[in-house]
Parts: C-alpha cells; sequence; structure tokens
C-alpha cells in the first residue's frame, strides 16, 4: 500500500508540475511574484499579531491570557485548514477526473484514499508557514521565550493539519452520502463566498456593535475564568498551546505533557477519521456512480413544457439575456461570485442615508449655503454611492458575460447571431437589473431626503448613463480578454479584463461624474452660466460615456471571432 | 435549389478552398478542397489527429482558417458569418450544453437564436423530444442526462431550425444501438429533403451504408474521395475499411497485433 500511495503522490506532483512549466514564462513570474506579494503580506499580518499580542501580554502581566493565545492561534489556523480541507477533499475524492482510471487500476484503493488526503497536506503546510508559523514565532520573540518554545512549536505546527485533513474527509464522506458532490460544492462556494461576505458586513457596522459593547462592564476575574475554562478544554490545538506556553516558562515536565497529549489526540483522532472515512469511501463513490437525477413525474413535465415563457419568444438580444437570468442562479457557485456582493448594499446603502454618510454631508454643507438651488449638492454623495455600490456589484456580470458561457460557448459561436446582438444582450442581462435597482434606491432616497423632482431626475440620468458607461466598457474588455476554460467561477475573471475594468470605472466615474457636477456648481458659483453649465455637463458626461465604452467594446468585438480558438 | 437565407440558391451547400490551418509550426489542415451538394450524405473519415475536426470547425465557423474560405449555401463563413451560419446545424464530438438549462429551455434558447418563430420552434422541439424519447426527460435540468441524452439533445438543437446543411463530428458516440439507429434513419430522411449532411466517424460500417461518396483524410490533408465503386476503380481493393487502412497506413497493424498475441 505503501508503494502505491507513493507512486500515486509523485504522479499528482508530476501532473501539477506539468500544468505549472507549460505556462509562458511570463505567466509563471506572474503566478510567483503574485504568491510571493501574497505571502509576504500574510506573514506580515500574521507575524504583527503575534508580536503585538506578545508586547501588550509583556506591558500588562496581569491580564493572564498567555495561557490561551498559542492555542487559540494554533485553533484558529487549525479551523481554517479544516475548511480548506473540505473542500479539497470533495474536489478530490469524489469530483477528480482521474477517479475512474485510478478506481479500476489494479491498485490499493487504501492507496487511492490515503493518496488523495496527503495531497492535501502540500495546500495546508504552505497557509500554516505564512499564517501560525510567524504568529507564533513573533509571539515567542515579543515574550522572550527560549529555544525549547521555538523547538515544540515547530513539531506542533507539523501535526496541526493531520486533524483537520482527517475530519474534512470525514465530512466529506458523510455529506457525500447525502447530496450529490456536484451540489455540495456549490453549497461549499456560496458559504465561502458569505463568509467573506459576513466579515466585509462586521467591519462595516462595527461601529454599530461596538456602541453596545462600550456599555458592558468589564469584570476581569470574570473574564480570567473563562479564559481559564476554554484554554482547559481538551482540543488537541489547545493541549498543544498549554505546552508551547509551558515551555515558554521553562516546565519542561509541562511541555513535554502538552505536546505528548496534542500528539496523542492527534494522531489518534488522525487515524479514527481516515479509518472511518475510508471505510466509507467505497460505498459512497459506488453510490456516486450509480445515482442518477430525479426524474419529474409526466404530468409535472407535460407541465413544464406548456409553460414556454419569454425565453421561447423573446427577440435574439433578450433571449440571451433571459438564458443568464435563468443559468446563474442555478449554479450558486456563480450566483455567490457574481452577485454574492448584493448582500453588502444595504448596509452601504443606510449607511448613505443616515449613517456614515452624514459627516460628509456636513462638511458638504459647511462649505457655503449650498441648497438654494433646485439641485441640493448632498444627493451627490447619495448618487456617488448609489453608482459605485451597483455598478460594483453588475461588474461581476458584464466583465465575465463572455468567460461565463464556458465550453458551451461553441453554441453561440455557431449560431447565426451578429457581435452586436450579443454585446446586446449580455449588456442587458446586466443593465436592465441595474437599472431597477437603482432607480429604486435612489426614489427611495429622494423621499427619506426629500430630493426636488429635478434633482431627482438628474440624478437618475446621471446615475443610468454613467452605469451604462462602466458596464459596457467591462463587458468590452471581458469579450477581449475571455477566460472559457474554468472550472471554478472564481477563475472566470482575467486579470487584464479586471484591470482595464477598474481604470474604465474610475475614468467614467470621475470624469463624466465631474461633468455631471457642473450645474450644482454653476447655480453657487456662477449663477449667470447656469444654462451653460447644465449643457456642457450633460454633453460632456455623455461623451466621455460614449466614448469608452466604444472604445472597449471595439476593442471587444475585434477580438470575438477568435474567441475560444486557443 | 434550396433558400439560403437571402434568396434561392442553386449552387454547392459546402464548398472549401484550399483550406489550411497552422497552429504555431504545426499544419493541422494542409490545402482542403471539397465540394458537399445539396441531398448528399459525405462521410469525412480519418485516423486520430488527421485534422478532421478542425476542417469541421473551420467549415462551420469556430475556427479561423489560416488561408482559404468555407462557403456555406454561397455564403463565405468568415465574410457573411450570420447568414451563412442560419443555413446549418452543427453537433460536435463533445456535446457540452448549458448544463443549469433544462431540455426545453435549450431548444426555445436555441429556437431564438435561429430565429425560428416562437410556434414553429415550440411543435419543432416537441417533435424533436419525442423523436429522441427525451419528452419525459426535457423537464430536467441538462446536467443530469446521461451523455448519449446530451448527445441527442444537441442534435434536437442542430435540427430545430431545421437546416439545409449539418454537420456531424463523430455523431453516434455514446449512443446506444437504438438511437445510433435512429441516427441513420434521420440521415436518409435528411438526404430525401434535400438537406447536406458532412459526418465525421471511426465506425466505417455506417460510412460505407450511409454515405453517398466518403472523403479520407490523412496528415491534415485528403488522400482519396469518391464513391465506394470510384475509390475501387482508382485502384484500390476490398471493403471501406481495406481502402481506408491502405491510404492511412493502418494495414500492417495486423503483423503488429500478432506480435503481441
Amino acid at each position: 500500500m505503501i508503494r502505491d500511495t507513493w507512486l500515486l503522490l509523485t504522479l499528482r506532483w508530476q501532473v501539477g508540475w506539468n500544468g505549472f512549466r507549460n505556462h509562458s514564462i511570463g505567466y509563471r513570474l506572474i503566478v510567483a511574484l503574485g504568491g510571493l506579494a501574497i505571502a509576504v503580506l500574510t506573514i506580515g499580518f500574521c507575524g504583527g499579531i503575534g508580536y503585538g499580542a506578545g508586547a501588550l501580554l509583556q506591558r500588562y502581566p496581569n491580564v493572564q491570557l498567555d495561557s490561551l493565545l498559542p492555542g487559540a492561534i494554533l485553533t484558529a489556523v487549525a479551523g481554517l485548514l479544516l475548511l480548506t480541507s473540505f473542500g479539497s477533499a470533495l474536489g478530490s475524492l469524489f469530483l477528480s477526473s482521474d477517479l475512474d482510471l485510478l478506481m479500476t487500476a489494479p491498485v490499493d484503493r487504501r492507496a487511492v484514499f490515503i493518496s488523495k488526503v496527503l495531497d492535501g497536506l502540500g495546500v495546508s503546510y504552505a497557509i500554516l508557514a505564512v499564517t501560525a508559523v510567524p504568529a507564533l514565532t513573533t509571539y515567542g520573540l515579543a515574550l522572550h521565550y527560549g529555544p525549547l518554545y521555538y523547538i515544540l512549536a515547530l513539531l506542533a505546527l507539523a501535526g496541526t493539519p493531520l486533524l483537520p485533513e482527517g475530519l474534512g474527509a470525514l465530512l466529506v464522506m458523510l455529506v457525500a452520502r447525502f447530496a450529490p458532490a456536484r451540489r455540495v460544492r456549490e453549497v461549499l462556494g456560496l458559504f465561502g463566498a458569505l463568509v467573506g461576505l459576513s466579515c466585509s458586513l462586521l467591519g462595516q457596522t462595527s461601529r454599530l456593535w461596538m456602541r453596545d459593547l462600550a456599555g458592558l462592564s468589564t469584570d476581569l476575574q470574570a473574564l480570567q475564568r473563562q479564559v481559564e475554562a476554554v484554554a482547559g478544554l481538551p482540543i488537541p490545538s489547545l493541549v498543544a498551546g498549554r505546552g508551547l506556553t509551558a515551555a515558554g516558562r521553562g516546565d519542561l515536565a509541562g511541555a513535554v505533557a502538552g505536546l505528548g497529549g496534542f500528539a496523542l489526540l492527534t494522531f489518534g483522532f488522525f487515524a479514527l477519521c481516515v479509518w472511518l472515512a475510508d471505510s466509507l469511501y467505497a460505498s459512497g463513490w459506488v453510490r456516486m456512480q450509480s445515482s442518477g437525477t430525479a426524474r419529474r413525474s409526466p404530468q409535472r413535465a407535460a407541465r413544464a413544457a406548456a409553460r414556454g415563457g419569454w425565453l421561447g419568444r423573446a427577440p435574439v438580444d433578450l433571449a440571451l439575456a433571459l438564458k443568464d437570468w435563468r443559468v446563474i442562479p442555478r449554479d450558486l457557485r456563480n450566483f455567490a461570485q457574481v452577485l454574492g456582493s448584493l448582500v453588502l448594499l444595504p448596509v452601504i446603502y443606510f449607511n448613505l442615508l443616515g449613517g456614515g454618510g452624514r459627516s460628509s454631508f456636513n462638511a458638504v454643507r459647511a462649505a457655503g449655503d449650498w441648497t438654494h438651488g433646485q439641485l441640493d449638492p448632498t444627493g451627490i454623495i447619495i448618487a456617488i454611492g448609489i453608482l459605485s455600490s451597483a455598478s460594483f456589484l453588475f461588474l461581476n456580470l458584464t466583465a465575465t458575460a463572455i468567460s461565463m458561457e464556458g465550453k458551451s460557448w461553441w453554441l453561440i459561436k455557431a449560431a447565426p447571431i451578429s457581435g452586436l446582438e450579443l454585446v446586446r444582450g449580455k449588456f442587458l442581462a446586466a443593465w436592465i437589473p441595474f437599472v431597477i435597482l437603482t432607480t429604486g434606491l435612489l426614489i427611495g432616497a429622494a423621499i427619506w431626503k426629500g430630493f426636488s423632482p429635478l434633482g431627482l431626475l438628474y440624478g437618475w440620468f446621471g446615475i443610468e448613463l454613467l452605469g451604462a458607461g462602466i458596464l459596457a466598457t467591462s463587458l468590452g474588455f471581458g469579450l477581449r480578454w475571455p477566460q472559457l476554460t474554468w472550472s471554478n467561477p472564481r477563475q472566470m475573471r482575467s486579470g487584464w479584463a479586471a484591470f482595464c475594468s477598474f481604470l474604465a470605472e474610475a475614468f467614467v466615474g470621475v470624469l463624466g461624474g465631474g461633468f455631471l457636477c457642473l450645474p450644482v456648481l454653476a447655480q453657487v458659483v456662477l449663477p449667470g452660466l447656469l444654462l451653460p453649465a447644465w449643457i456642457a455637463g450633460i454633453l460632456g458626461a455623455t461623451a466621455v460615456t460614449a466614448g469608452a465604452a466604444w472604445a472597449a467594446l471595439a476593442l471587444g468585438l475585434a477580438h470575438l471571432p477568435h474567441i475560444g480558438e486557443a | 435549389m434550396i433558400t439560403n437565407g437571402t434568396g434561392t440558391w442553386h449552387g454547392p451547400a459546402i464548398v472549401a478552398e484550399g483550406l489550411r490551418k497552422l497552429y504555431g509550426p504545426h499544419e493541422a489542415v494542409k490545402h482542403v478542397d471539397l465540394v458537399v451538394q445539396p441531398g448528399e450524405i459525405v462521410g469525412f473519415l480519418g485516423p486520430n489527429g488527421a485534422g478532421k475536426t478542425t476542417t469541421i470547425k473551420m467549415l462551420t465557423g469556430l475556427l479561423t482558417p489560416t488561408a482559404g474560405r468555407a462557403l456555406i449555401l454561397g455564403h463565405d463563413i468568415q465574410r457573411e458569418p450570420v447568414a451563412a451560419k442560419a443555413g446549418f446545424g452543427y453537433v460536435p464530438d463533445t456535446p457540452n450544453l448549458y448544463g443549469k438549462l433544462t431540455g426545453w429551455e435549450f431548444l426555445r434558447f436555441i429556437g431564438r437564436l435561429y430565429r425560428v418563430p416562437p410556434a414553429q420552434a415550440e411543435h419543432r422541439a416537441g417533435e424533436l423530444l419525442r423523436l429522441f424519447d427525451l419528452s419525459t426527460a426535457a423537464s430536467d435540468l441538462i446536467e443530469g442526462y446521461s451523455h448519449g441524452m446530451q448527445q441527442k439533445m444537441a442534435l434536437a438543437g442542430a435540427l430545430v431550425h431545421d437546416p439545409k446543411v449539418l454537420f456531424l463530428d463523430e455523431p453516434t458516440v455514446g449512443l446506444d444501438p437504438k438511437s445510433a439507429r435512429l441516427i441513420k434513419d434521420l440521415l436518409g430522411q435528411l438526404r430525401t429533403m434535400g438537406t447536406a449532411v458532412f459526418f465525421s466517424t471511426h465506425i466505417l460500417e455506417i460510412a460505407e451504408r450511409m454515405c453517398d461518396r466518403v472523403i479520407i483524410i490523412d496528415g491534415g490533408q485528403i488522400v482519396a474521395a469518391g464513391t465506394l465503386a470510384e475509390l475501387r476503380a482508382g485502384g484500390e481493393q476490398g471493403s471501406l475499411e481495406d481502402i481506408f487502412l491502405n491510404l492511412t497506413g493502418g494495414a500492417e497493424y495486423a503483423e503488429l497485433a500478432a506480435v503481441l498475441a
């Protein structure tokens, strides 16, 4: 079995290395430098946290958190590893394309399982190297710990990924017994995106809950008791943390007991998880091979057939948009990637109307008596907020409009539709919901803030004009640099398309928005030039928007015949 | 005489003139000339990597030729792509369809892409689903279909707009005997309706029985073309398999197989 496991592992490494080596030197350089930059940033961040925590404990020795902190660092990283190992185990154990070959080859089936589990360890150690290693090292440096701490920290780190890997594999086995693996992967993608957004949401709303926390009385003794209770839990990473703290204090017996307990728990649980998961793997694999999709009853099928809907009657461009609106929500990973940021919109909107935006409004008002005219300048900030958040949301649709077609691109390319029809369809798929959303948000803001009808109309015109320009330019760049060969929706956006879309958004937003601000400026500074300012504002913004959109779409359309030829 | 989207067309359904495709220094297709008449079934044969799929992709506009041109019902696929594409249906060797659409939604969407009037598309889609035994599954997402069902759905999609030219790349791969027979019957039916069919296959028995003519390609160039009788008259003897192996250099494999036995 060991020979088979080693053979399969070396095969995986060879495949990975060949995949990297076959790319151009430029690509390899970008990947290497990008990876290095992310690693350096993460190491700096985690190192800073470790050193900061250690320095605080050094300065306030009565806050006795040192029994918890190393364990807390290891537990946090182990939690992260559990999430990643679940996703990678799902992919490698059930969705990998080489499974048919391996499961029918005369190699030990357990070797297939073990090699897949161990293959994920490389990524786990890489994550540990840039997170827990710098955090624990700088923590030890800040507290002036001796060499014993560092030696035992290395041993603890070496064992940390084992339990998350084993647990991840076991969870995958259990989940795959009840749900199709592909659906689990979609749900996992949605979950991952929502976790990221929740973190962002917490940051956005931190002022609200920090105000509530400020009212709490701080009972240090009660806190100390809670810390000790948590630190005493028999979780392997916390046990290792206690051993590391003992090592730092020079308590050899405590250190050996802690690390010994950690090793026993980790290897014991890992072996148990692997044994359980392995015994479930074969039956799960067979079940997945024989599982089909539930068929609808003939009556339901007939009803579905009778519902022609708009897709069967719409003109070509609208049919393309309708197709996208059906496909995107049905793939949860795709949906989370494209429209996940919708979750953030209410927070930004209510911040604009009553929260964080208030200080900005006051600053604008303080500059002079701005509210004499028809156009309320405070509306500019609201309009900018609505435009930027809605375009940020729908840019995901336009920038990936062609990439989204993926391996089905041949259907579009072989169909008798012109480039302009395709562009119109893809544009409508993003622009129609953009108009509906921004109109609703603006009307809500106008009622809330009491804007004049002219101000509302002008704001609406500005948002729809600039929004259309931003979406069209990103669609053009998405056409020029599509990614059709993706397996994960996160791979749909190419670097060049994202970079150029960002520049275009800034150009159209700042320059076009600047033109649109001319009448507002004129009504305060030069009231005599109000009419020319209106004309220059509208014409200038239209010219900037149309020019940027035309340039980007022309670039994309010129590339259209070559898409999918690589 | 058939309509080609801009009027009545009396000429050949498919014309390739000097088609050539380079991938870097590798010449995948070398100066291919061919003509297919309306109502004619032409089998496109060749060993793996001979250039069959590349040629079909150039004929359908999925690949831009390095040199040469392809005409579908008189329309240049590169210069008048919309008019040319309106006249043909295409089924690739790997039918990657929209997995998140149901069968019905897929056919309705294809109907719109090819501008088939809604009532006509609905009627035609229903007929094709019944013909391919997909009526019950048509309300399910395509991602749940087997390979054979997806192959049949792709074929139904290619026929929704009643094309005058049909390109099929390995159409019988993954199909059960009943479905393979259905395709053979369907090809015969299309021939009587004046549809030109150009298909690649490795199953020489199908080519021998179904095709009016065969074109054999090897190493990117056409090495033989004509009816079976014409190929035999040209000096090649035996079945289509014997002719194919003689032309593409596979005849000696029998000796190699004997060594392995």
